[in-house]
């Protein structure tokens, strides 16, 4: 395979799964509007006054987009425009979804699912600069490149901060986030994951993993066992804390580092 | 002056190295000399730069241009530092800025530090008294839901409880600024949006009536006598 298939194809992947992930996520927003409407929780007349801290021309925005009726649409259109994305249509589809991931964030004062949120962010932000420029290699390569680089990042900066956490080294935070109730951990699960010894493997396991993830760069083969490894870790983030956009908004970013872990070599 | 020997070692190696900046470093000096250089440059570029490195000092193949290729092909050292930093970086104390303007814009800056709270949430929890009556118990306003294995697809009432919890802990943080900031509390985003909550939970009960009341708290997890904060009371809008 030449260069330029080889770029194709992974942004074809990038692009479809990143479809899926949005389609999935715009899906439970719209089944969530009652909590956004007037008569719910995130009433747009409590959180318009907070707006005109943007200043007038995105305040101007905020308030053509995010009044209940306009945000119905705005996630109508949404789920279009990811639908397309997935059959394979692109142009101009890129910074639409972008706009649209980046006001619901503004609706939910910063974010509705924390980093799911940003992450898809960063990948429609990649997906915008590869089609915003659909005859430049340079530019396809760009954009894979950004995504690969955040995704890795997303794991050795966790990995990172957990390590300075004498709580994370014992395997005390995880007991205390399985056993917070916060999460919803299934009673089963917390049995399992119950006992110092087997606490302090899982999370010195989940650590090692987080700090070295920037080595599937080094090579296709290992780049193949990261990610497998990466679906593992994100399926068991969602057993145990319910983090089920995590796993389709990180799986979208997997083709882009396994186009770079080749490109590289 | 470069002359004998090294006046033709040097010669060669403008030939092979013109363009670089070996040529500079030994700085002709003369007429003839500066003239012979240019002649060798010019006749060294139209062959297309051939290039003895090895025999480049350190700090001209570094500088180059044509050397940043080669630090390319070789990014694993760059990479490591790379990586070192931001290690260091995350290791850092971390200092909050406050920008409410910012904060709603915070997808567009990423942190990426997942699970490093290790304080727990605080519990919220209201209560409700019809007209005329005493205020009944205190209950959690909600719970997270079942995980079931479709909930992998569509999860919309795990991911609301969340984005319930976000609330709170934005409640936490706005009731810490308005603190500072001698702001009363009532007038917060978070607390509308918590008393918005729970009259809608009140709805769905069934309870929401004109003249009920309700009032919230946070309480710590760890049940400490002391609530954390409580709210003023408040009739169902």
């Amino acid at each position: 395979m030449n260069e330029l298939s080889a770029v194709a194809l992974a942004i074809a992947w990038t692009q479809a799964l990143v479809a899926l992930a949005l389609v999935l996520q715009t899906l439970e927003l719209l089944w969530l509007w009652r909590f956004w409407s007037d008569a719910g929780i995130w009433r747009y007349a409590v959180l318009a006054p907070e707006h005109r801290l943007l200043g007038p021309p995105l305040r101007g925005l905020c308030a053509l987009s995010l009044p209940a009726r306009s945000f119905g649409v705005l996630l109508c259109v949404r789920l279009l425009a990811a639908l397309a994305l997935g059959a394979g249509y692109s142009s101009g589809l890129g910074p639409l979804l972008l706009f649209t991931q980046v006001a619901i964030c503004v609706r939910f004062r910063g974010t509705f699912n924390g980093g799911s949120d940003t992450f898809s962010v960063v990948l429609l932000t990649g997906l915008t600069l590869a089609q915003l420029f659909p005859g430049s290699l340079l530019a396809q390569k760009a954009a894979l490149l950004y995504i690969a680089v955040q995704l890795s990042l997303t794991y050795f900066i966790s990995g990172m901060a957990k390590l300075q956490h004498a709580d994370w080294r014992s395997g005390r935070a995880l007991a205390n986030f399985l056993g917070s109730g916060r999460y919803g951990t299934p009673a089963g699960l917390v049995r399992v994951f119950s006992g110092p010894l087997r606490l302090s493997l899982v999370s010195w396991l989940v650590l090692v993993f987080e700090c070295c993830f920037p080595l599937a760069w080094s090579g296709p083969r290992t780049c193949l066992a990261f990610i497998g490894l990466g679906l593992c870790f994100h399926l068991g983030t969602w057993l145990l804390f319910g983090l089920n956009r995590f796993v389709f908004a990180w799986a979208a970013a997997y083709p882009a580092l396994y186009w770079c872990s080749q490109w590289i070599h | 002056m470069v002359g004998g020997r090294e006046h033709t070692h040097f010669l060669r190696r403008c030939l092979t190295d013109c363009g670089s900046r070996v040529g500079r470093l030994h700085k002709p000096r003369g007429r003839i000399t500066k003239w012979v250089v240019r002649r060798a440059a010019l006749a060294a570029r139209a062959r297309g730069f051939p290039r003895e490195a090895e025999e480049s000092p350190l700090a001209a193949r570094v500088w180059h241009p044509d050397a940043v290729p080669e630090l390319l092909s070789r990014p694993f050292p760059l990479v490591l530092l790379a990586l070192l930093s931001i290690g260091l970086l995350v290791w850092l104390p971390r200092r909050v800025v406050p920008a409410r303007g910012l904060a709603l814009l915070r997808c567009l800056l990423p942190s990426w530090r997942f699970f490093e709270q290790l304080e727990p949430l605080p519990l919220l929890e209201y209560r409700v008294a019809p007209e005329g009556q005493d205020w009944g118990g205190w209950q959690e306003v909600t719970q997270a839901p079942r995980r079931t294995p479709a909930s992998l697809f569509a999860n919309a009432a795990g991911n609301l409880h969340f984005a319930c919890q976000s609330l709170i802990e934005h409640l936490v943080v706005e009731l810490d600024d308005a603190a500072d900031e001698a702001r009363g509390a009532s007038e917060l985003v978070s607390y509308r949006l918590v008393c918005a909550w729970i009259e809608l939970e009140l709805g769905s009960a069934g309870q929401a009536t004109p003249a009920l009341r309700y009032q919230f708290r946070l309480s710590a997890r760890d049940a400490a006598p002391e609530p954390l904060f409580v709210s003023g009371a408040h009739g169902v809008a």
